[in-house]
């Protein structure tokens, strides 16, 4: 019936003070935790909520425990994970999982020795003592209360040393190791009375009166729960005083019921058993009384049972049963209180699902909102897009269309400057065979003036004329043969050229070699004209005169490009030379007077010499205008 | 030197200018051919080819108005085979082509000389009559 005050995290007493004041803190902390940010003494005050918590709800405990590792882990704080998984560990010591708090357990203690807190390392031991002393491994809860109790003593942490005495205490006496236990109690108690925590002092008197009623002891059990009541009385510690009195009845209770303590001597207690029953059946009315007041149910119940007993012992039935029913009743009260709690937590369940849903509705309304604002936001810059954009491609599209027609206008205007160029150039054709034309209709006249001449003298004359239209004419031919009309190239035209005069002067029975060199170049008509009539000029006279008496000869005949800068002609044969008396500058026959102004026209030098071995002309000049 | 006495053979004269024409019957006359006639325009030239039958034709191509010397020469060597020396002025390769594909005979570029003009003739007829 009786459960041993053992204290749980250095020092804990259930006790209907404490229980107000853990309320008290309890708004008083979430009142604070409002205005702090998030720093360590915000880790302090989601500890200290999840601490007094576990008293109440441990799951809300777990959830301050957990609000505080987080932000622990956050700051990188270590002393704050620690202290925060030892809150952790004991509400879900106090629900009854006790892997998981062994799990919490051990990892606060793993931080308290990494940061050397020795005070931390005490507390772990202490608690991980407790937790193996609900479990019944009281061996092992031994060992972490004497580490604890060694730890404490070496940072001479009293209080804390005298509630490990007192855990100690309570282990060995599961043990029925009495001995053991008592000299933990008094170590305890010493250590109580001397710092004066009166309240621990009671705990370990009624924790020692345990030790001696089951000793049968009664004398000294019944002497220390006075004491306890006593001390209870002078600090106003009702809920103590309540149980320390039902603590006392059931001595009481005991004593009655034990035919050898009736035989003792003992002055608080008479060997008469109705005497004990009646004493027994004073003090748990008493505790009845105080319990009233403080409506604890479940204590309420205990001593209506205790009560019911003594009152059945006495022989008055009627009470018996009153308070057996009382009992009962407490009891279902309970029962409906747990019940109640049950239902209240599947409410609170239902209330933080409902919370959970309204807050998944939120987020999905905010998503949505967010969704809104997003789609709004693409719609207005499809909007500004349109804005922007649609005149940028209505005036690219417009600027395109007029490149389009820019490119199509350029092209009707390629296409008629190509029909206009075409159409000159036919024109130019039909120039240029027009010009063919008349000067084959001037051949044909001089032919046929010459045809009615017999003068060879003047015949002579005419085919000179003659060879001079041809010569041009042939300038003409090359002409309409080339598509450029301002270059035409020099080569095949003085090959030409020479050919035809080769074939129009040389007597058949005469061998002349051609030593021919000429630079594959252009030139422009005009040039080509006035550079054909002195060539003809020239090599007309060689072929005519330089070889009157020879069989054979040679002429050469030279055009070099210097460099695109200037020209040089070198026209010269192996002949007799110019008669005697013959100047070139003189230019007393048509031959000489084309060839001097043909040079003067393109601004040519001319240089002469003449020898019994040959005639030479040099003719040098410039390729680009100045 | 004059061999009109002597017969080469017949040549019909087609040129529309006068001069021309008149400088080369001298030309022919002068080296022994006889002419046939001498037609001034295209369609002449075919009446003229028809009713002359000559052993040559001297064939301007720019006739003036109506068809050309290669259209009328084409019309003629449709019903004969009379050689056709084509004499003109024009040169260009798109009008020596369409010539050569009627009459493949001889194509002698105005101004030309009363020599280069006799040795054209002489190598056309020598060539007709070889084959």
């Amino acid at each position: 019936m009786w459960v041993k005050v053992f204290l749980f995290l250095i020092a804990f007493t259930v006790s209907a003070s404490a229980q107000k004041q853990g309320y008290e803190l309890i708004d008083s902390l979430k009142s604070k935790l409002t205005v702090t940010g998030e720093d360590t003494s915000r880790v302090r005050i989601l500890g200290k909520l999840s601490f007094q918590y576990f008293r109440y709800d441990t799951d809300l405990g777990i959830y301050y425990a957990v609000e505080a590792i987080k932000l622990a882990e956050k700051l990188h704080w270590d002393l704050g994970l620690a202290f925060s998984f030892n809150y952790m560990g004991t509400n879900y010591a106090v629900k009854g999982n006790y892997p998981k708090a062994l799990e919490y357990f051990h990892k606060s203690l793993s931080k308290y020795t990494e940061i050397g807190n020795k005070q931390g390392i005490a507390f772990l031991c202490n608690n991980l003592g407790n937790l193996y002393r609900l479990q019944k491994d009281n061996s092992k809860a031994a060992d972490y209360f004497e580490q604890a109790t060694r730890i404490n003593k070496e940072l001479n942490n009293k209080i804390d040393l005298a509630k490990n005495y007192n855990n100690l205490g309570i282990v060995f006496a599961n043990l029925r190791d009495y001995k053991k236990s008592e000299k933990y109690y008094v170590l305890g108690l010493e250590i109580a009375n001397s710092e004066k925590d009166l309240e621990l002092a009671a705990q370990i008197m009624i924790n020692t009166a345990e030790n001696k009623m089951e000793l049968k002891d009664y004398c000294e059990a019944v002497s220390l729960s006075m004491q306890a009541i006593d001390i209870s009385k002078k600090l106003g510690i009702t809920y103590d005083r309540a149980v320390y009195f039902r603590h006392l009845g059931n001595i009481y209770l005991k004593i009655a019921g034990d035919k050898i303590s009736q035989m003792s001597n003992c002055q608080f207690y008479s060997s008469s058993r109705i005497t004990n029953l009646t004493s027994a059946k004073s003090y748990l009315l008493n505790s009845i009384s105080l319990m009233e007041g403080i409506n604890d149910l479940s204590e309420l119940s205990e001593t209506s049972l205790l009560l019911s007993q003594v009152y059945e012992q006495l022989g008055d039935q009627k009470n018996a049963l009153t308070y057996y029913k009382k009992y009962s009743a407490f009891k279902d009260s309970v029962f409906s209180n747990d019940n109640s709690l049950k239902i209240a937590k599947l409410e609170k369940e239902r209330e933080l699902a409902l919370k959970d849903k309204q807050i998944e509705i939120q987020t999905l309304e905010i998503e949505k909102k967010n969704s809104q604002i997003i789609t709004a936001a693409v719609l207005f810059a499809a909007l500004l897009l349109a804005v922007f954009f649609l005149p940028f491609l209505y005036f690219k599209r417009k600027a395109y269309t007029a490149l389009l027609k820019e490119v199509a206008a350029r092209k009707a205007a390629e296409e008629k400057i190509r029909a206009s160029l075409k159409e000159k150039e036919i024109l130019l054709k039909e120039v240029h065979h027009r010009v063919k034309n008349n000067m084959q209709i001037i051949s044909s006249l001089l032919d046929i003036q010459s045809g009615m001449l017999t003068d060879s003298r003047m015949l002579d004359i005419f085919k000179d004329s003659q060879n001079r239209i041809q010569a041009m004419a042939m300038v003409h031919e090359l002409t309409y043969k080339t598509p450029d009309f301002t270059n035409i190239n020099i080569k095949e035209y003085f090959l030409n050229l020479v050919e035809h005069l080769q074939h129009t002067y040389l007597a058949t029975n005469k061998q002349i070699n051609y030593e021919i060199e000429i630079d594959d170049m252009n030139l422009d008509i005009d040039k080509i004209i006035s550079i054909g009539l002195i060539v003809n000029e020239i090599i007309t006279n060689s072929l005519k005169h330089a070889f009157p008496h020879k069989d054979t000869g040679t002429v050469k005949f030279s055009l070099k490009n210097y460099e695109g800068k200037y020209c040089m002609i070198s026209l010269s044969d192996n002949g007799i030379g110019l008669k005697e008396g013959i100047n070139i500058e003189e230019q007393k026959t048509l031959g000489l007077f084309l060839i001097s102004s043909m040079c003067e026209q393109i601004g040519s030098t001319l240089h002469n010499s003449s020898s019994d071995k040959g005639t030479e002309y040099i003719i040098k000049f410039k390729l680009e205008e100045e | 030197m004059n061999n009109n006495e002597s017969n080469k053979g017949t040549i019909l004269i087609v040129e529309d200018e006068n001069i021309v024409a008149m400088n080369l019957k001298m030309i022919l006359q002068r080296k022994g051919y006889k002419i046939a006639g001498h037609a001034r325009t295209g369609q002449a030239a075919i009446e003229m080819a028809k009713e002359t039958v000559p052993d040559l034709i001297i064939m301007d191509i720019n006739l003036g108005s109506g068809i050309d010397g290669i259209q009328a020469a084409d019309q003629i060597l449709q019903t004969s085979d009379i050689p056709i020396l084509f004499a003109t002025g024009n040169s260009d390769k798109a009008t020596v082509s369409r010539a050569a594909e009627i009459s493949g005979d001889g194509y002698l570029v105005k101004p030309y000389l009363a020599d280069q003009l006799e040795e054209a003739v002489g190598n056309t007829i020598k060539k007709y009559k070889s084959n």
